[in-house]
């Protein structure tokens, strides 16, 4: 079904097909992703609501604008009048007519509001682009209009060399003054642009950003007491980014960092974090290597040496999928109160987008 | 973004357009003498012909706009919007979407599976690097426990310090030693595998790349 309703529409508007990348396949799961959500929502007003406005808000990266919604109601007709075949009546197209056009007015009211304040996008410059383990860089790029948002949180990055595809990526840093923003980028094998961005990717480069999201590991500078963050690999990215909040609200809370990796030759940030623990003495900078058994050393997974520090701080996790989950599960059975325990899984290069 | 220009915008203004008087009028310049040209009448009374053309060709033209304008009016008299039921409503052919839904299945398949290509191949590829290091690891670490043995053994009576110089010495030079062999090795193999790969964009650059940087 969504294969006839992309092909209806580029046939309605040939110039919508230049938004989409060249393999459509991941896109259709993600048509039918949002359609699923918008009927099933479609009596919780409230919560649809905010969601289509996101959608909307978040589509204008794509260079959607008003004149496009007609084009996709058509070709949603066309691919639903086909596929009902008999059952299609005039009552039921018009409701549907009906409720794409309600659908379409929230999408793009809130991004004609967006834009009377946001670009769609903003462009970063690479001007630092470093691979100091094999696959992974840590990339810095200034942006080229003032960027607000907060450590913890992250944005969709899209490279030249892979137009039109987008992943989420976590900002490694506290807002600057300069305007850079700083990027940790595990190449995923077969990825499509962590490829791009770890081995293509070159200093003058210019990155499409999104409006920054999420707000899982937010830290309010009202929740008192000190932190134990754990990172598994490029997770230490948002959590770098707090420890820099907690650097410029004055560092009146201690800091643990715990930086889990595989074998020592992945723990690819570790000079720049030694100099932070050097500087600071509220900030303590533990590496945990699992998997290398000439590591001299602490040896174990970052969850077991982080308990070993616990004592009763706010708990933040970064990591992949299935580093954050058993995280979370050892810390639960630790007895860590889970109000206490904040987490994100940094999004792999295979989605996350919808 | 294409900045395609209609013909009406042309910024060209020495081109004005013919009108069939201008046609009639048109004067050329004489050939040299002795040169042979075309026959001055014939040249003429072609110019006339296409004058008269041109000429009913405008006054189709006039009458075809006066009819829409009648019709228009007609559309306006009886509150039917004439205007945008014209364009937008072409019937979609379900032949011609599903020619364009199966052009689009056979590129996804065909991109899946050089991504999944792409993603063996480097997935073979760290792996096999971690092998390489690990054994090198673990020689340089008998190599370094041998040398501090050795070390001893001659009766060496500079203390810890130098006991640890000469380990890390034996260290790096036997890591060296099996990286750099075994790199080699690997590097041929998939010099090899890029061939392989043909002409699938940007991907053989990569593979390359991510094997340059290789611990040294």
């Amino acid at each position: 079904m969504p294969l006839y309703f992309y092909s209806a529409l580029f046939l309605i508007s040939p110039e919508t097909r230049d938004m989409f990348p060249v393999s459509m396949a991941s896109q259709r799961d993600r048509l039918v992703n949002a359609l699923g959500r918008i009927v099933s929502n479609v009596d919780r007003v409230e919560e649809l609501v905010p969601y289509l406005q996101q959608l909307g808000r978040d589509h204008r990266k794509f260079a959607v604008v008003a004149e496009h919604y007609p084009a996709v109601g058509r070709a949603l007709l066309a691919t639903l009048e086909h596929f009902l075949a008999d059952r299609w009546t005039p009552a039921l197209a018009e409701d549907w007519t009906k409720a794409y056009g309600l659908v379409a007015q929230v999408m793009s009211d809130a991004a004609a509001d967006a834009s009377k304040t946001t670009p769609p996008w903003w462009e970063g410059e690479i001007i630092s682009h470093e691979t100091p383990a094999l696959g992974i860089a840590v990339i810095r790029a200034r942006l080229n209009y003032q960027y607000a948002f907060r450590p913890g949180q992250s944005a969709s990055i899209s490279h030249p060399r892979r137009p039109r595809v987008w992943r989420f990526y976590s900002f490694a840093n506290a807002p600057r003054p300069d305007n850079t923003i700083d990027l940790h980028v595990r190449m995923v094998d077969g990825g499509v642009l962590s490829a791009a961005l770890v081995m293509g990717a070159r200093r003058g480069d210019v990155l499409r950003v999104g409006a920054p999201v999420g707000d899982k590991l937010k830290l309010s500078p009202d929740t008192p007491g000190d932190l134990l963050l754990i990172a598994g690999g490029t997770g230490l990215a948002p959590l770098k980014a707090l420890v820099e909040q907690v650097m410029h609200e004055g560092a009146s809370r201690k800091v643990d960092l715990v930086v889990g990796a595989r074998t020592s030759r992945e723990l690819y940030d570790l000079e720049s974090l030694s100099k932070m623990a050097a500087e600071h003495p509220w900030l303590t900078v533990v590496p945990a290597v699992s998997h290398d058994p000439y590591y001299r050393g602490t040896r174990g997974n970052a969850v077991d040496v982080a308990l070993q520090a616990w004592r009763g701080q706010q708990v933040f996790v970064c990591g992949s999928t299935e580093m954050a989950q058993s995280t979370v599960g050892r810390l639960l059975d630790a007895g860590v109160p889970s109000e206490q325990i904040h987490f994100d899984e940094f999004t792999s290069d295979k989605g996350g987008e919808s | 973004m294409t900045a395609e220009m209609s013909w009406g915008d042309h910024p060209d203004r020495e081109r004005q357009p013919l009108t069939p008087d201008r046609i009639r009028k048109q004067e050329f310049s004489r050939t040299p003498l002795g040169r042979r040209g075309y026959s001055e009448d014939e040249v003429r009374s072609f110019l006339y012909r296409v004058a008269e053309d041109v000429a009913a060709g405008d006054k189709e033209k006039a009458d075809l706009r006066a009819y829409i304008d009648r019709l228009k009016q007609w559309y306006k008299e009886h509150g039917i919007s004439a205007e945008p039921a014209v364009p937008q409503q072409q019937a979609l052919s379900v032949d011609a979407i599903n020619i364009l839904s199966r052009a689009q299945q056979t590129a996804d398949v065909q991109i899946a599976e050089a991504e999944e290509y792409a993603r063996r191949i480097l997935g073979e590829a760290r792996q096999q690097y971690e092998v390489i290091l690990a054994e090198a690891q673990r020689q340089a670490e008998e190599a370094a426990e041998q040398a501090v043995g050795d070390y001893r053994s001659r009766g060496g009576e500079h203390g810890a310090e130098a006991e640890e110089l000469e380990r890390q010495i034996a260290y790096l030079r036997t890591f060296a030693d099996v990286t750099r062999v075994q790199l080699r090795a690997v590097l041929a193999g998939l010099a090899e595998e890029v061939d392989k790969l043909g002409h699938l964009p940007d991907q053989d650059n990569q593979v390359l790349q991510g094997f340059s940087p290789a611990h040294r």
